[in-house]
């Protein structure tokens, strides 16, 4: 079943910034489904559209077979949130806050302790739980963030940005947990992320949005083989022989030479190489570098949005990203 | 509904009592109206001018009649215009938590805009409750400390001396103070809470409060009786529910019966806080929280 159903989804701010144009896309019950994007690609505006902090202005948007326009308490009980700005509340305690958030989703006193205890001691915040949040780290913070979206037992948990500006560790740690709770509880996380290798250990599904649009839905691991495979770069002194030999190889798709360097592409690079390292050597050609390059996603990326994920700083001097931005808040 | 905004005017109560520092805080400017400005404006020692010095020439029996007259004077003014008031404090008092109550829900918006700030707010906002819930627990928040801190300041002018004196102290006087006292705070939080919940930024909730704060006091019958004010201020003192307020508290203070001026006051500061409240809830409905 398809827990979250978008359907020719536009949002218009002020009659002409269009900060999401039409969009599909489907998440699977039980799927970690990954939102990838640019700064002010209309991330955040689709998430508060999904969570029914923001109208659609066009189009048809069920969650857990919920309309968002017409029953958004239903699709508010139904679903967990952890925004991109944090939202606690520094004056209280971190049990108070999560009590807090159990009592406006209407979770009974006694399985809102229950499960408070359970999920504190998840993300090791136990020892925490009796201080003020004006005193946790940044990374205790959105550990708390992430297990208040989690205490009604939600059937979809929006993530918006989940890590960002988190440090190495405390983002596997995130990693970890989440991937714990999909796997045990069978729990459908959306996570909306500018971290390729996030999306790309985490998710089981991406979109990539750019500018308002969805422009390709599928597997990691399916986006990385429509780029067509491994690339080996080799430098030799003898280049053409070396070409010559290289290219009887079936498996070997395209060999061409750049600068003083051998470029091959081909599906199987892991097999291949040792192979050219051999009949290099057998036939008294000298290699003096060479490096295997596996297709990620931030190629991806940059063959789809036509800029890499690591140079959208660009991103913010565009006008009409920074309206969506300011107007998504 | 109720349970939703039961909880979240919990979350306010459990901010403000870990931070006594803000209760007295709270407390020091009414007090302040009180002490000093109670006893440095006293109107009823100003015109009897017990430091009158006179001229030795002058006979003493002269001296003795212009003192005379003096104090009589304060004497009759004070029970002419002060409604028979014991001293000035007793007529100030029922003024002073009138326009504390006033002070405090000028600010009653200010939560509103650090929630938005802080991104509590967007938690509120997808969460499975009535929107008016958030809108009424920051009112009903701000009622309760008002009304906590007006106990307060009563029990402080009740203690200073040359302070606060009750004709009668009994059930009556207490619980209609109390419940006018409500009724003038969840009119006044109502405006305001409704006014801040589309602010962004806190200056322009404290730029609105200072904007009202002073000319609704001094436009009203607060600090001294409306009769000493000329027409036109009279005029606006008349629509002002602290004038109302402060005369009733003042009226059971000072007399401790229920005169048909009491019930006219009462009925005044019930069609003020209904109204606003009304006003407030279509305004949380239909505008506050849209996007």
């Amino acid at each position: 079943m398809d827990i979250v159903q978008v359907e020719n989804l536009s949002k218009v701010f002020d009659k002409e910034i269009v900060a999401v144009d039409n969009i599909s896309f489907h998440v699977k019950e039980g799927e970690i489904f990954g939102f990838l994007g640019p700064n002010g690609a209309g991330k955040t505006t689709t998430i508060k559209v999904l969570t029914t902090l923001l109208q659609p202005t066009n189009g048809q948007v069920n969650i857990a077979t919920f309309d968002v326009r017409k029953k958004p308490d239903s699709v508010r009980s139904s679903i967990g949130i952890v925004p991109q700005a944090l939202t606690l509340d520094d004056d209280l305690k971190g049990m108070t806050n999560l009590l807090l958030s159990a009592k406006l989703y209407h979770v009974p006193d006694k399985i809102a302790k229950e499960r408070a205890d359970e999920l504190l001691k998840l993300v090791g915040l136990k020892d925490a739980a009796e201080r003020d949040v004006s005193t946790y780290s940044g990374g205790m913070r959105k550990r708390l963030e992430l297990i208040i979206g989690l205490i009604h037992n939600p059937k979809v948990l929006f993530l918006d940005e989940p890590t960002l500006g988190l440090d190495i560790q405390t983002r596997s740690v995130i990693w970890d947990y989440l991937k714990k709770l999909n796997k045990e509880n069978g729990l459908t996380i959306f996570i909306t992320t500018h971290y390729l290798e996030e999306a790309d250990l985490l998710c089981d599904r991406i979109a990539i949005i750019d500018q308002g649009k969805v422009l390709i839905e599928d597997t990691p691991s399916n986006l990385k083989q429509k780029l067509g495979g491994d690339t080996i770069e080799i430098s030799v002194d003898d280049n053409v022989k070396a070409k010559e030999l290289i290219s009887e190889f079936s498996s070997v798709e395209k060999i061409d030479t750049v600068g003083q360097k051998l470029r091959i592409k081909t599906k199987k690079g892991d097999e291949v190489l040792p192979l050219i390292l051999e009949i290099c050597k057998a036939n008294k050609i000298n290699v003096k570098t060479v490096a295997l390059s596996k297709p990620s996603l931030d190629e991806v990326f940059l063959e789809y949005t036509g800029k890499s994920l690591r140079d959208t700083g660009a991103g913010y001097s565009d006008k009409a990203a920074m309206q969506r931005l300011w107007k998504a808040r | 509904m109720i349970i939703e905004t039961w909880v979240l005017i919990k979350r306010e109560l459990e901010k403000w009592y870990k931070v006594p520092a803000l209760i007295f805080s709270a407390l020091i400017q009414p007090v302040v109206w009180i002490t000093l400005f109670g006893n440095s404006f006293n109107p009823t020692r100003i015109i009897s001018f017990e430091n009158l010095t006179f001229s030795e020439n002058m006979p003493p029996e002269v001296v003795m009649g212009i003192k005379e007259f003096f104090a009589n004077s304060s004497n009759l003014i004070l029970e002419q215009t002060f409604q028979g008031a014991p001293n000035y404090l007793t007529f100030l008092t029922g003024g002073v938590l009138s326009t504390l109550i006033l002070f405090s829900s000028a600010f009653s918006g200010s939560s509103v805009i650090w929630d938005r700030r802080f991104g509590f707010l967007d938690k509120l906002l997808v969460a499975p409750i009535p929107r008016s819930s958030i809108y009424y627990a920051k009112v009903f928040s701000t009622v309760i400390k008002a009304l906590i801190q007006c106990s307060l300041v009563f029990i402080i002018a009740s203690l200073i001396p040359g302070g606060l004196v009750l004709a009668k102290l009994n059930i009556t006087v207490v619980v209609v103070v109390f419940v006018s006292l409500f009724m003038l705070a969840t009119g006044f939080a109502c405006l305001f809470t409704a006014m801040a919940l589309r602010m962004r930024k806190w200056e322009t909730l404290i730029a609105v409060a200072n904007l009202v704060n002073l000319p609704l006091l001094f436009a009203s019958g607060a600090l001294f009786p409306i009769s000493f004010m000329p027409d036109w201020l009279q005029t606006i003192a008349r629509v002002n529910p602290i004038t109302y307020s402060a005369d009733l508290t003042r009226t059971l203070f000072i007399t401790g019966e229920i005169t048909s001026n009491v019930i006219f006051d009462f009925q005044v500061l019930a069609g003020f806080s209904i109204s606003l409240m009304i006003l407030g809830s279509f305004v949380a409905r239909y505008y506050g929280f849209k996007e």
